[in-house]
C-alpha cells in the first residue's frame, strides 16, 4: 500500500490526467486491496527446482550402492524427460510455471548425463567432454524454448569445460590461482562470449540473449584479470590489461548506454590502476599510508566519473 | 528528516506508479510526462549500476580516509573525540550530499551515512574500557535508530531494530520480552507505515523494524532456539535448562507462528509478513526434521521441492479462477509492479546455484548434483 499513490490517483483524477474509470484500479492496486503474488510464486517455484535438484545430488551421492545405478540413471532420466516433454508440449502457450518446469527437466537430464559418464565411462578419459555435451544441450534447449536462464546456465557449462568457475572468478578477493592456465582460460571464455553476444545480436537471431553473453563474457575478462593482480609476478602487465579493459568496456557500454557495463568497465580500470600504484609503491618502499592515500583518491576519482557521466546523460536525454 | 527530502520521495513515489501503468499499458507516455509534471523530482538519483559502484567508491575511500587521518592525527587517550570528528565529518558529507547537492540514491550519501553510524558506535565503544552486551547494543542502537530517523535508510531501522533486541536479550525476561515485542511491534507499526503522515523513506524504515521484531519474536519462541539458548547466549548466561512449560509452550509457537503470520499476510496483503511466513515455515519444517527425522534428506528435500511447485501451480490456478481473476483482492496476473528487479536476482541465483562446478583433475572423485553442482552440474572424474 502507498498512501502518496492513492493520493496521487484521486488527484490527476481531478485533474482530468487520468480517467476515473481506468483509475479505479489503479487506485485499487496503490491502497492494497488488489495485490498480485506473481513474484512470490515465481520465487516459489525457483525453490521447488533448487530442492529437487538438490534432492536428486544427495540421492546419487547416498543412495548409490542400495538402490543401484542403473535404478538411480533411470529414475532420473525418466523424470527429466517426463519435465522436457511436458515443456515441449506446452511450447507454444508458456504459463507461469512453464519455465521452471522446463529448468527442471534440463538440470536433471544434466545430472542424469554427469552421473552416466561417471559410473558407466562411455566417454573414458574424456570425460571432460560431459560439460561440452551439456553446454550444447543447454544451448539447444535454451534457442528452441527462448530461455535466458538456459544460455546462462550452457555458458557457464561451457566455461566448467574449461576448467572455468563463474563464481570463483566473480569474487577475485578469494584464492589467487596458482598457475596462468586459468587466466588463459577464462580470457578465452569471456572473448568467446562477448563475440557470441556480438553475433547474435548482428544477426538478430536471439538477439535477447546479448546481454547474457556481454555480461558473462566481461565479468569473466574483468574478474580473471583482478584475480591476477594477486600474484606479483607480471603485475604491471596484468595491471595495463585490466586498465585496458576496463577503459574499452566503459566506452563501448557510454555508447550503448548500458550504465551498468559502464560502471563495471569503471570500476575494472580503477582496479587496474590501483594495480599500477602498488606496484609502485613497492617499488620506492612506501609505508601503509601511501596505500590508503591511494584508495582515497581512486574512490574520489570513480565517484566524480560516475557523476559526471549522470550529469551528462541527463543533459542528452 | 528534510522536508525536501520527504516530498521527493513522495513525488518519486508516484512517478515510479506511473512507469508501472505504462508498462502494463493502462496509460500512455503523453500522460507518463503529465504525471511527471505534476510530479517533479528534483533529486540527482544514479541508476542501479552506477549506485553499487559509487556506494562501495565512497565506503571503501572513505575507510581508507578514515584509517589515513587515525595514522596521521589521532593520538592516545584521544580515541573517542577523534571517531566523534569523523562522525560530524561523515554526516556534514551525507547532509551536503542529500541537501545541497541534492543526491538521492546515488550510493555516495548512502555510504557516508554508514560511515558515520560506524564512527558514532567507535566513539560509544571508546568510552569503556570493557564493553558489555547491554552497553554495546543500546549505543549502536541509538547510533542507528538516529541515522533511520534523519536519513530514511531502512538498513539502519533494521539494525536499530535488531539491536534493541539484543540489549534487551539479558536477564530471565530476555526471551519474553522478544516474544512480546513482536507480537506487541507489528499491530502498531503496520498501520504508521501505511500511513501518508510518514514519508515513503520512514515508511520502509518502520516496515524493516517491524520485520526484524516479528524475526525475533519468532526466534525467541522458536524450540530448537529455546534447547540451545539462543537468546540467552548472547550475554554467555543461560545454560540452565527450559522447563517444561517453557517447551511445551515453544512446541506450540513453532507449529502456529507459520500459519498465523501467512493468515495475517493474506489479511493485511502484506508482502514482507508473506516473506516472514515463508521463511517461518521453512524454518519450522527444518525443526521438526531436526527432532523428528521422518526420512532421509533427499527424499525430503524432493518433497518439499515438489510441495513448492504444487502449492505455486495449485494457488495460481486457484487465483486465476476466481472472479475477475481475483480472490479476495489477491491476483497471480502481473499488476503495475516492476518485476525486472526479481527477474535478474533470480536469474543470478539459476547462475551461482545452478552452475556445474568447473571440471577437476581425472583423480578428483565423482560429486553428484545438487545445490551448487546440482542438476546442471555434477562434476567428476573417472
Amino acid at each position: 500500500m502507498n498512501p502518496d499513490v492513492v493520493a496521487a490517483v484521486d488527484d490527476l483524477v481531478r485533474k482530468r490526467v487520468l480517467e476515473s474509470r481506468a483509475a479505479a484500479r489503479l487506485r485499487r492496486a496503490a491502497s492494497g486491496s488488489l495485490i498480485s503474488v506473481r513474484q512470490e510464486l515465481r520465487v516459489l517455484l525457483w525453490a521447488g527446482v533448487f530442492l529437487i535438484t538438490a534432492g536428486a545430488g544427495i540421492l546419487v551421492r547416498q543412495n548409490l550402492d542400495r538402490v543401484g545405478p542403473v535404478a538411480v540413471a533411470v529414475a532420473i532420466g525418466v523424470a527429466a524427460l517426463a519435465c522436457l516433454g511436458w515443456a515441449w508440449r506446452q511450447a507454444s502457450a508458456p504459463s507461469l510455471v512453464f519455465e521452471s518446469v522446463l529448468l527442471l527437466g534440463s538440470l536433471l537430464a544434466a545430472a542424469d548425463l554427469a552421473f552416466v559418464e561417471v559410473k558407466f565411462t562411455p566417454l573414458g578419459s574424456h570425460w571432460p567432454w560431459h560439460l561440452l555435451i551439456v553446454a550444447a544441450a543447454y544451448a539447444a534447449l535454451a534457442f528452441r524454448f527462448d530461455s535466458k536462464s538456459l544460455f546462462s546456465l550452457s555458458l557457464t557449462s561451457f566455461a566448467a569445460w574449461r576448467g572455468v568457475s563463474l563464481a570463483g572468478v566473480a569474487s577475485p578477493w578469494g584464492a589467487v590461482a596458482d598457475s596462468d592456465r586459468l587466466l588463459t582460460e577464462a580470457l578465452i571464455c569471456g572473448v568467446l562470449f562477448l563475440a557470441l553476444g556480438k553475433l547474435l545480436e548482428s544477426s538478430q537471431v536471439k538477439a535477447q540473449f546479448e546481454p547474457v553473453a556481454a555480461w558473462l563474457g566481461w565479468i569473466l575478462i574483468v574478474g580473471a584479470l583482478s584475480m591476477r593482480l594477486g600474484v606479483d609476478e607480471s603485475r604491471v602487465v596484468v595491471a595495463t590489461a585490466l586498465t585496458g579493459c576496463g577503459v574499452v568496456l566503459a566506452w563501448f557500454a557510454w555508447d550503448e548506454r548500458s550504465l551498468g557495463r559502464y560502471a563495471l568497465g569503471v570500476g575494472a580500470a580503477a582496479v587496474g590502476v590501483g594495480g599500477w600504484a602498488v606496484e609502485a609503491i613497492e617499488r620506492v618502499h612506501g609505508g601503509f599510508n601511501a596505500y590508503l592515500a591511494i584508495v582515497v583518491l581512486l574512490a574520489g576519482a570513480v565517484i566524480v566519473l560516475l557523476l559526471r557521466a549522470q550529469r551528462a546523460l541527463r543533459g542528452s536525454a | 528528516m528534510r522536508a525536501d527530502v520527504a516530498r521527493a520521495e513522495r513525488h518519486r513515489a508516484v512517478r515510479i506508479a506511473a512507469e508501472g501503468w505504462r508498462r502494463a499499458g493502462a496509460i500512455d507516455d503523453a500522460t507518463v510526462l503529465a504525471i511527471a509534471s505534476a510530479y517533479p523530482d528534483d533529486r540527482v538519483r544514479l541508476g542501479r549500476g552506477f549506485r553499487v559502484l559509487a556506494g562501495f567508491a565512497a565506503l571503501v575511500g572513505g575507510g581508507a580516509m578514515s584509517a589515513l587521518a587515525a595514522s596521521l592525527l589521532a593520538s592516545g587517550g584521544a580515541e573517542t573525540l577523534f571517531a566523534l570528528g569523523l562522525t560530524l565529518v561523515f554526516a556534514a558529507a551525507t547532509e551536503i550530499q542529500t541537501g545541497r547537492l541534492r543526491l538521492a540514491q546515488a550510493g555516495a550519501e548512502y555510504a557516508t551515512a554508514i560511515l558515520a553510524a560506524t564512527c558514532a558506535a567507535l566513539a560509544w565503544f571508546s568510552l569503556f574500557t570493557s564493553v558489555s552486551v547491554v552497553e554495546g547494543a543500546v549505543g549502536l542502537a541509538a547510533a542507528c535508530a538516529l541515522a533511520a530517523w534523519r536519513w530514511g535508510y531502512a538498513l539502519f531501522a533494521a539494525l536499530a531494530a535488531a539491536f534493541v533486541l539484543v540489549s534487551t536479550s539479558q536477564g530471565a525476561m530476555g526471551r519474553s520480552v522478544w516474544a512480546v515485542s513482536g507480537v506487541v511491534a507489528f499491530p502498531l507499526m503496520l498501520p504508521m507505515a501505511r500511513s501518508a503522515r510518514w514519508s515513503p523513506a520512514h515508511r520502509r524504515c518502520l516496515d524493516a523494524a517491524a520485520l526484524v521484531f516479528l524475526v525475533g519474536a519468532y526466534l525467541a519462541i522458536n524450540v530448537y532456539g529455546l534447547d540451545h539458548r539462543w537468546i540467552e547466549g548472547f550475554g554467555n548466561g543461560g545454560t540452565a535448562a527450559p522447563g517444561a512449560w517453557a517447551r511445551g509452550a515453544a512446541i506450540a509457537g513453532t507449529i502456529l507462528a507459520p500459519p498465523l503470520v501467512l493468515v495475517a499476510a493474506a489479511h493485511f496483503r502484506d508482502r514482507g509478513l508473506l516473506a516472514a511466513g515463508a521463511l517461518f515455515t521453512a524454518a519450522s519444517l527444518l525443526t521438526l526434521r531436526h527432532y523428528h527425522p521422518v526420512g532421509p534428506w533427499w527424499f525430503l528435500l524432493a518433497l518439499g521441492g515438489v510441495a513448492c511447485l504444487a502449492i505455486a501451480v495449485a494457488v495460481g490456478r486457484w487465483l486465476a479462477a476466481g472472479p475477475g481473476r481475483e480472490r479476495f483482492g489477491i491476483t497471480a496476473d502481473p499488476l503495475f509492479g516492476d518485476h525486472r528487479r526479481v527477474e535478474m536476482a533470480q536469474a543470478a541465483a539459476t547462475i551461482v546455484a545452478m552452475s556445474p562446478g568447473p571440471r577437476v583433475t581425472p583423480e578428483g572423485s565423482f560429486e553428484g548434483g545438487g545445490g551448487r553442482s546440482g542438476g546442471g552440474g555434477a562434476t567428476g572424474g573417472a
